[in-house]
């Protein structure tokens, strides 16, 4: 059977199995303007960007059009062109544009389309953007209805990939606004944080809670001594911003301008990845020993443990209380300067981490264990602030000791990649047979969910893993109707896992299987593989935690319920 | 959830027993609930979104998208006064303002402080040839004037 084709401004364009025109022209080099369109989420046409001209002269919606062979169409007729302006000068008219002050200037669709189409000026005098209030609730992302254009991303986004529908559209005409119902504020409503409505919103409608001031302040603070630990998924989301290629990780350049904008130490949250694998295999053995009431869920990410807080609160007992690495490397730090005046600097690909390191727990010994959480986003904001030629920086290690770490540790930023480094750990074997079957056993790929079982001994262990809150719902609906059994659970709330966080630089399924490729890159490039050969464990142990592990590494939420 | 206990919350279980907890008949429920309160109270919504596993922001979308829903307390009686075109010919504006007199009401605050009065503006009641036309409830009067409009109020206020 011939290839199918269509013709789209002349050109003709081979397609498969497209969702739509819009697809095949962009695979086909042709960028098609769309503001309410992602390749994730169902789709909705209503931004009227996408229109094209068939051959009958009629206008319709690319992104809601199947291509079929011989399909004509045109996308820069004058026809388009000028429903396009148009379209852009009404969407301009009802959105607060304060373009030089705004925080996603130069991230912005609607500004890019601007500039790209040529619409100098709105459509009338007269602006009718939303005057709901700002919502400044969360830890995480901030809400600003007068910069909503309503294509509905941040909804679908929120009810389709995380099941959750935190918010949706209300009223309607022209005093339809995006929100929570009932005029709630964000954070009483089953909001997480995770942010992917703040990735997926072509405006400033929605956005991270950038603390970047807080930064400059301490790092220019002569008193404080500026800790500051990086997450796996940095490494890989860091790149991208700065032109340089999505699929190999930036772990030496990261380091080096960390400390040349003025990070007194700095640390690779890799490290207490490695621990929380001796943590969170040690407890799970300890449940399977006991008896205990399995499935365990994984603890690391702050999305998931707060859709259990606010979603099926009584799994919360099941929820290993594991400390997420980020705690973790909050607790060593405290131990390590004891007495200094540190400023302790978390940069996570995430935005719930935010809400995390403000949570009361993560306090010991009256001391906050992380003082700030930065995004991947924010970073990329500050390194460009100070100037720094990010590509061109030579590689520098962390410091010592707390820097050495293993390829267990790196894989945390990619779904599987918790459980991947439990299995290494478990099976105790880092010879290149065993990591290959490991890593074929069906723990690797970024599908939503994922089942297999390991056999470890004469223990087996059946174990599943979901990313997207979405797919742990699904899941546990198959737990709970006894449909499926588990007996290890390893939930991230962003789709694909951190590598795809609400923190870090928006991007395509393609860039984030590049992402994926370049956190397997930093652990090929690893000479240890399995945690219990780190070697600084042993320094964190006896001389850090002296007994005091469990106190320090573990958190026990409320809905933790009783322990001893 | 305070108000939902005892006989609201046999109620509403009632309805949604009726419906069998069914989302796709969201606007049917909605529509009981409204029939028995005149209006949406917000804790009935709260407990039947989580009963028909819709989110909450999804049922106020759908609350405040319809006209005919209210999510405020409506008085004993809701006065529908037509302002269509025939009815604005025959003078539909006097009978307003003088139902807006006689209630204490307003554009603004639609509902009298006594909570027996709520007066809405609609755009046709399809009865053109009774203009102007009130609905009261679901009573209609047909030919209105200020007199048989202040004269109607009296009249409720005293049936009470």
């Amino acid at each position: 059977m011939a290839d199918k084709k269509m013709i789209i401004d002349g050109i003709e364009c081979p397609f498969t199995n497209e969702r739509n025109v819009l697809e095949v022209a962009r695979k086909n080099g042709i960028d098609i303007p769309s503001l309410c369109y992602c390749e994730n989420l169902s789709i909705y046409g209503g931004c009227r960007l996408c229109l094209v001209e068939n051959e009958k002269g009629v206008l319709d919606a690319a992104c809601s059009m199947q291509p079929r062979n011989g399909l004509v169409v045109y996308t820069h007729s004058k026809k388009v062109l000028e429903s396009r302006h148009t379209t852009l000068q009404l969407l301009m008219n009802s959105h607060r544009a304060e373009c030089l002050t705004c925080e996603e200037s130069g991230h912005c669709k609607l500004q890019e389309y601007a500039h790209r189409y040529n619409v100098n000026e709105p459509r009338f005098d007269e602006n009718t953007y939303s005057k709901a209030p700002l919502d400044v609730s969360s830890p995480c992302i901030t809400r600003d209805p007068s910069k909503c254009i309503l294509c509905g991303l941040c909804v679908r986004m929120c009810a389709e990939v995380q099941n959750i529908g935190a918010i949706d559209f209300s009223k309607r005409g022209k005093k339809a606004v995006v929100g929570p119902g009932f005029g709630k504020m964000l954070i009483d409503t089953g909001c997480v944080g995770c942010g992917q409505c703040a990735a997926v919103c072509p405006t400033g409608a929605i956005t991270i809670n950038r603390q970047i001031p807080k930064m400059w302040d301490m790092l220019n603070d002569p008193k404080k001594r500026v800790v500051v630990q990086y997450a796996p998924s940095v490494r890989v989301g860091l790149a991208e911003v700065f032109g340089m290629p999505a699929n190999v990780p930036v772990t030496g350049k990261l380091v080096t301008a960390l400390k040349r904008l003025g990070a007194d130490v700095v640390y690779d949250t890799n490290l207490t990845a490695d621990l929380t694998i001796m943590e969170e295999s040690a407890e799970f053995l300890e449940k399977v020993k006991s008896g205990a009431k399995l499935p365990m869920f994984t603890s690391c990410c702050p999305g998931w443990i707060q859709h259990v807080e606010k979603a099926h609160p009584h799994l919360m007992p099941q929820v290993s209380t594991c400390g997420s690495p980020m705690e973790m490397f909050g607790a060593l730090i405290r131990q390590q300067f004891k007495d200094e005046d540190v400023y302790s600097v978390a940069i996570m690909p995430c935005t719930a981490k935010k809400f995390e390191a403000q949570r009361p727990e993560l306090e010991k010994d009256g001391k906050r264990l992380i003082d700030l959480v930065l995004t991947t986003d924010e970073l990329a904001r500050l390194i460009k602030a100070a100037g720094i030629d990010f590509a061109n920086l030579p590689d520098s290690e962390p410091d010592s000791p707390l820097g050495e770490y293993t390829g267990a540790g790196v894989i945390f930023g990619v779904t599987g990649g918790v459980t991947e480094a439990v299995i290494r750990r478990v099976l105790d074997d880092a010879s290149p047979d065993t990591l290959k079957t490991i890593a074929e056993c069906g723990v690797r790929g970024l599908q939503g969910i994922k089942a297999f079982t390991v056999t470890a001994g004469d223990l087996s262990i059946r174990i599943a893993v979901a990313n997207g809150l979405g797919n742990a719902d699904k899941l546990i609906e198959k737990v709970e109707s006894g449909e499926e059994q588990f007996d290890f659970i390893e939930v991230m709330a962003c789709p694909n896992g951190c590598i795809g966080g609400g923190g870090q630089p928006p991007a395509s399924n393609a860039r984030k299987a590049e992402r994926c490729e370049a956190i397997f890159r930093a652990d090929d490039d690893c000479a240890l593989k399995i945690p219990q050969q780190n070697p600084d464990l042993a320094y964190v142990y006896d001389e850090l935690l002296k007994g005091r592990a469990h106190e320090l590494l573990h958190i026990h939420y409320p809905l933790h319920g009783h322990h001893e | 959830m305070m108000m939902m206990e005892g006989n609201d919350l046999k109620f509403i279980d009632s309805v949604l027993e009726k419906y069998g907890n069914d989302k796709t008949k969201i606007i049917a429920i909605m529509q009981d609930v409204q029939e028995r309160y005149r209006y949406l109270p917000k804790d009935a919504l709260e407990y039947i979104a989580g009963k028909v596993g819709m989110s909450e922001s999804k049922l106020y979308g759908v609350a405040t998208f319809y006209g005919n829903f209210s999510l405020n307390a409506k008085g004993k009686y809701v006065m529908k006064v037509c302002r269509g075109t025939a009815c604005h010919v025959r003078k539909s504006s006097t009978v307003l303002q003088a139902l807006y007199d006689a209630t204490g009401t307003s554009e603004t605050d639609p509902n009298s402080d006594d909570g027996l009065f709520t007066l809405e503006i609609v755009s046709c009641l399809g009865a053109c040839g009774l203009s102007p036309v009130v609905m009261v409830n679901d009573t209609v009067h047909a030919a209105m004037t200020p007199e048989k409009a202040r004269a109607l109020v009296e009249q409720l206020r005293e049936e009470g």
